[in-house]
């Protein structure tokens, strides 16, 4: 099985980190599952990789020249407001509605 | 009743005023009403929608002329993780079951520039997660030519809805396969373009380094038709870069080489022992055929190709895991019916309840391997294993290789819940597509025979970035020397 | 109203009291380490990755599109407009501005945040290194700053909470400075100043009421002469520099108590409550949140090359310390007073408005005077603020300029400047003065006759005078100034009295 262990607790707290909520059985499904798939998945590990020092995945997209599209600060129609809260399964007034939040 | 309109016939005939778009779309939408449900392909299917779209078409080409419309009067059937504004938007997903989007995605808007129309739009895996369209909330699709079996995924509303000819062409979109091999499953033609060569924007984010929108048609003409609609650079896409050549379909027709003097690369890793045998018959014939048409075959290594699929399940999970946050049920999309939850509750309960078994299993494991700790050995070592694939293709090309030839698949269509117990199985059939969205390569598959049950079999060619115009040119060769396209399923 | 205290400390009584004494053994053995951290709104027209405008006090979800609501299938854009600003900013504090820098997905689940996860910066930020200079003279370092978008806003009910997505996407920099702050009256003064730039180079309004300047601090204490440090805890979301300090104190002396006990300082995320002038511990059990981040696949790196560093080096506008050191050496202020002035762009405008106007008739210096004094005392009191005051820098210079030429003298407009602020500046200066009859006498045949005879009414104390008592030449200036109700030229005052003083003592 998979050198990382997969136990019902770190599916717990994966799925709390996710905001999933798992029955027992469940957890035990998804255990097996991750334990298989990041069995797998650890195969990396035994990759070398010879890419050099410099190289990193985030700074070596694009070109060097071109740098993240940029757009001018001129305002655009918003959505109207009508629109934007349409769909909100909870308001009130303008404003989405959710539990009280405790600070 | 069948329908044989291909999107160059319908172009041609629109122009030469043989058929208005509302003809056309009532020829498909009978169709559709007939055969739609056997094969579960279509969400919400709006008649009334599609005959106003229709009209907008037939408006346009009166304003702008039909020969100034590359596209003029081609019905679209659209997968729902792409946004038509006012139309539902599922992704095949509870947690967007009534979801109305409230912008066009910009291909739509591109589609429609260009005279076509929206038809409707598509069953898929749930939020593109799958390779058999079994991952759906809404149930599985069909395979046209054998209704016990998957179409594949995760277009597979798309790929089925094409070859079943309930429409010229359809939409999909690829992160891992998921145009190349429900097109195999389904017997038709299905292209992931090169990574940023067609806008993202309105593409609901599964993989946003890997995702990319493309077409499933009957025939490589068709799909250089579309693609020359589909393509160029959008501001509202950072990710979007303009395609340094387009004009595909002119190319074609001005084509007269195909494959004389090219050379065609095949990785022997793609040609072992996990091949299925009829799979490999069907390549090994396929080859013979791109040799009579004039290539040179040539051996290729790709040594770290077999790490792709692990490599894919971390980067795509990681990124779809932080995609699939905003699905919380405040502000759009589900909400937990359950009332005096708390907010935590709310959350909890609205994610599950709202998606499936493998969106939460995925969910989970890309937030895990971004989780503290875990980044390292996984997130981070999953892209530098991706860019040593990334140079294996480009070495492969370099070694004067124009086009690589890969199965598009490892298997034929399996039966519907073959692989459902088996996560890693599942994965597993995506080996021969992963890569290429790895490494941001276009890659397209044609049909190239039939099992001996006479399931289809599809070939995957795939090309430098860029290069789309030598995989279509390579493809089209390849399908007037074969005739495989012209097969239909007799649904 | 922001102009600087003068250092006095007011103890008002519901505050909790700081025993003086207490504070100062402990700061005896307790060295306070104090980090901020700073959140600046940029003063766009529009959002960082979306087109909706940034304009304050809209109604909720009044200024909100399907990007920064986060919906299905959206894309960020870059505005162009941040990085420009961001860049002027580096560039102020003379921090290294990175060629390349990365944008990062920070996750957690909140109402405010609609995607789930904010787009900051967090491996490679655009700038690091950079310095703030205090007014004692000391460098504050800074760490970095960082480009990130803002969340929105909740509200809380009493059994729900409220979700306005109006600021969810606004620009935000992120200011954070390295530990090098010793005591609390630092930490404001590094605030003040930092407020001070960022409104001088016009990108952030610096309000911290309305929330464009937020200011978290990190503090915590040591035995002196330790060289490790102390466990620290933040304090977020100060909103006035009067709390930054009182909270900063306050939880130095709470750190201090615990450790005087043998207690263990926990790491913690604290509220100040401005009524008790108690910082506490929220309540939140997940104190150490896993943001989970990486790098933003949906935006290129951005790169920014040294042509466009030089672009927005051209337009940076005088900064606060540039133009403290022209207004000492141009103007010959005083440290302290081109401090003062320079503190608050506003304020530096009005006394340059007032330096033209008066045109010379008084040196900068008796300007600078006045503004630093009398009208920042007024402003202070009627929370003016100084870019559309009652009473306009136009008024001021008038009035100060009726002092250069003779007309009034300085007390007397002193008063009348007074009550301009408590009634208003009325048809101006010169026309009150007019009315009230306030001209100063200067006709010194006039000066002359009323001296010689307040000489004569005080026989008294002019034989002292004359006899060596030198202090009671201040005594006949007093009464001078009786008898002509202050109205004369204080100048010709002294020098006639002088002069017949001199004379009487030839008698």
């Amino acid at each position: 099985m998979s050198r990382i262990q997969v136990d019902r607790e770190l599916v717990r707290k994966v799925a709390d980190l996710a905001q999933l909520s798992l029955s027992d059985s469940e957890i035990g499904l998804y255990q097996e599952r991750l334990s298989k798939v990041l069995s797998y998945v650890e195969q990396l590990d035994s990759v070398h990789e010879s890419l050099g020092q410099d190289w990193r995945p985030d700074t070596a997209r694009g070109t060097l020249e071109s740098s993240t599209p940029e757009r001018p600060d001129v305002v655009l129609v918003s959505l109207p407001v009508e629109e934007a809260m349409r769909q909100a399964p909870a308001r009130i007034g303008t404003a989405f509605q959710v539990p009280r939040i405790i600070e | 009743m069948t329908v044989n309109l291909t999107v160059k016939s319908i172009v041609q005939q629109i122009r030469a005023g043989s058929l208005t778009p509302t003809a056309v779309a009532e020829a498909y939408l009978q169709r559709t009403k007939t055969i739609a449900q056997k094969l579960n392909t279509h969400l919400h299917l709006d008649e009334a929608a599609a005959l106003t779209e229709a009209k907008g078409s037939a408006q346009r080409i009166k304003e702008i002329g039909a020969d100034r419309l590359p596209l003029a009067g081609v019905p679209i059937l659209i997968k729902d993780n792409i946004c038509v504004r006012g139309s539902k938007t599922t992704c095949g997903s509870k947690i967007l079951e009534n979801y109305v989007a409230t912008y066009d995605a910009t291909v739509i808007k591109r589609l429609r520039d260009a005279g076509a129309f929206v038809l409707g739009k598509l069953n898929m895996d749930e939020f593109a997660m799958g390779s058999s369209n079994e991952n759906s909330a809404f149930g599985p699709v069909r395979n046209p030519w054998n209704l016990d079996y998957v179409p594949g995924g995760s277009s597979g509303g798309s790929a089925a809805a094409v070859a079943a000819r309930l429409a010229p062409v359809a939409l999909g979109s690829d992160t891992g396969g998921s145009i190349r091999q429900p097109a195999s499953f389904c017997g038709i033609v299905g292209l992931k373009p090169t990574y940023g060569t067609v806008s993202r924007f309105g593409l609901v984010a599964f993989g946003s380094s890997l995702d990319q929108i493309g077409p499933l048609t009957c025939n490589v003409e068709d799909a250089a038709m579309v693609m020359d609609v589909l393509t160029g650079q959008d501001a509202n896409d950072s990710t979007s870069v303009q395609h340094p050549h387009g004009g595909f379909a002119k190319a074609l027709a001005n084509d007269s080489g195909g494959l004389k003097g090219k050379t065609v690369g095949i990785p022997e890793e793609f040609f072992d022992s996990g091949l299925d045998p009829e799979v490999g018959a069907c390549l090994e014939r396929a080859i013979a055929d791109v040799q009579k048409a004039g290539a040179k075959i040539k051996r290729v290594r790709l040594p770290n190709i077999s790490y792709s699929v692990a490599a894919y399940y971390v980067i795509a999970t990681a990124e779809a895991s932080a995609n699939l946050a905003r699905f919380d049920g405040i502000r759009y999309g589900y909400r937990t019916k359950e009332n005096g939850v708390s907010l935590k509750e709310l959350y909890r309960k609205t994610r599950s309840e709202g998606f499936g078994q493998e969106v939460k299993q995925r969910i989970m494991l890309g937030t895990f391997v971004l989780s503290s700790g875990y980044y390292d050995a996984f997130y981070a070592k999953a892209n530098k294993v991706r860019e040593l694939i990334s140079r294996d293709f480009a070495a492969a090309f370099d070694s004067g290789v124009d086009l690589l030839l890969t199965p598009t698949s490892p298997t034929p269509p399996f039966k519907l819940g073959e692989k459902l117990s088996d996560p890693l199985a599942m994965y597993l059939s995506d080996i021969c597509t992963i890569g290429v969205n790895l490494a941001g390569l276009p890659g397209i598959s044609v049909p190239c025979g039939r099992t001996k049950s006479g399931l289809p079999v599809g070939m995957q060619l795939i090309a430098p970035k860029f290069n789309e115009q030598t995989l279509l040119t390579g493809a089209h060769a390849y399908e007037r020397a074969t005739e495989w396209h012209k097969d239909q399923p007799a649904i | 109203m922001n102009a600087p205290q003068n250092g006095t400390k007011t103890s008002r009584p519901s505050e909790a009291p700081v025993n003086k004494s207490q504070e100062s053994t402990v700061l005896d053995r307790y060295e306070p380490v104090i980090g901020l951290e700073v959140h600046c709104q940029l003063k766009t027209k529009t959002k960082l990755f979306c087109g909706c405008s940034t304009s304050f006090g809209a109604m909720p979800n009044h200024n909100t599109c399907p990007i920064c609501l986060g919906h299905p299938g959206v894309l960020p854009v870059l505005n162009r407009e941040v990085v420009n600003f961001a860049i002027r900013f580096a560039l102020a504090v003379e921090a290294n501005i990175h060629e390349t820098s990365v944008f990062a997905r920070k996750q957690y689940f909140y109402p405010d945040l609609p995607k789930g996860y904010q787009i900051t910066q967090f491996d490679l930020p655009y700038c690091t290194g950079g310095k703030m200079m205090l007014a004692s003279g000391k460098a504050v370092r800074l760490m970095r700053a960082h480009i990130e978008e803002d969340a929105g806003k909740n509200v809380h009910g009493d059994e729900s909470s409220y979700v306005d997505l109006n600021r969810a996407g606004v620009p935000l920099i992120e200011i954070v400075s390295e530990a090098d702050i010793r005591n609390p009256e630092d930490a404001a003064d590094y605030l003040k100043r930092l407020r001070s730039l960022v409104r001088s180079l016009d990108i952030c309004d610096g309000n911290l009421e309305e929330g464009s300047f937020r200011c978290d601090a990190n503090i915590s204490i040591r035995p002196r002469g330790q060289e490790k440090f102390g466990t620290r805890c933040e304090i977020k979301n100060l909103n006035s520099f009067r709390n930054i300090e009182r909270a900063i104190k306050y939880e130095i002396l709470r750190q201090a108590d615990l450790l005087d006990h043998g207690e263990k300082v926990l790491q913690q995320t604290m509220l100040f409550d401005a009524a008790s002038g108690k910082t506490q511990a929220m309540r939140s059990k997940e104190e150490s949140h896993d943001y989970r981040y990486f790098p933003e696949p949906d935006l290129l790196p951005l790169r920014i090359n040294a042509a466009r560093v030089e672009e927005q080096r051209k337009v940076l506008p005088e900064l606060p310390e540039a133009m403290a050191g022209r207004f000492q050496e141009q103007h010959g202020l005083s440290p302290y007073d081109a401090a003062v002035l320079t503190s608050d762009k506003d304020l530096a405008n009005f006394y340059e408005a007032v330096v033209k106007r008066v045109a010379g008739a008084v040196t900068e210096k008796i300007v600078a005077n006045w503004v630093t004094s009398e009208y920042l005392r007024e402003a202070n009191n009627r929370s003016w603020d100084f870019i559309n005051p009652p009473i306009t820098s136009n008024h001021l210079g008038e009035l100060i300029e009726l002092i250069g030429k003779g007309v009034i003298s300085g007390r007397i407009a002193k008063t009348l400047f007074e009550e301009m602020a408590e009634k208003g500046p009325g048809n101006g200066p010169k026309a009150l003065v007019q009315e009230q009859g306030l001209v100063q006498v200067s006709d010194t045949s006039e000066i002359r006759n009323v001296i010689n005879k307040v000489l004569d009414d005080n026989p008294g104390q002019l034989t002292e005078y004359l006899g060596g008592r030198d202090k009671l030449f201040g005594f006949f200036v007093g009464q001078t100034m009786k008898v002509s109700g202050g109205k004369m030229n204080p100048q010709l005052v002294n020098d006639v009295l002088k002069e017949l003083l001199d004379a009487r003592r030839k008698v």
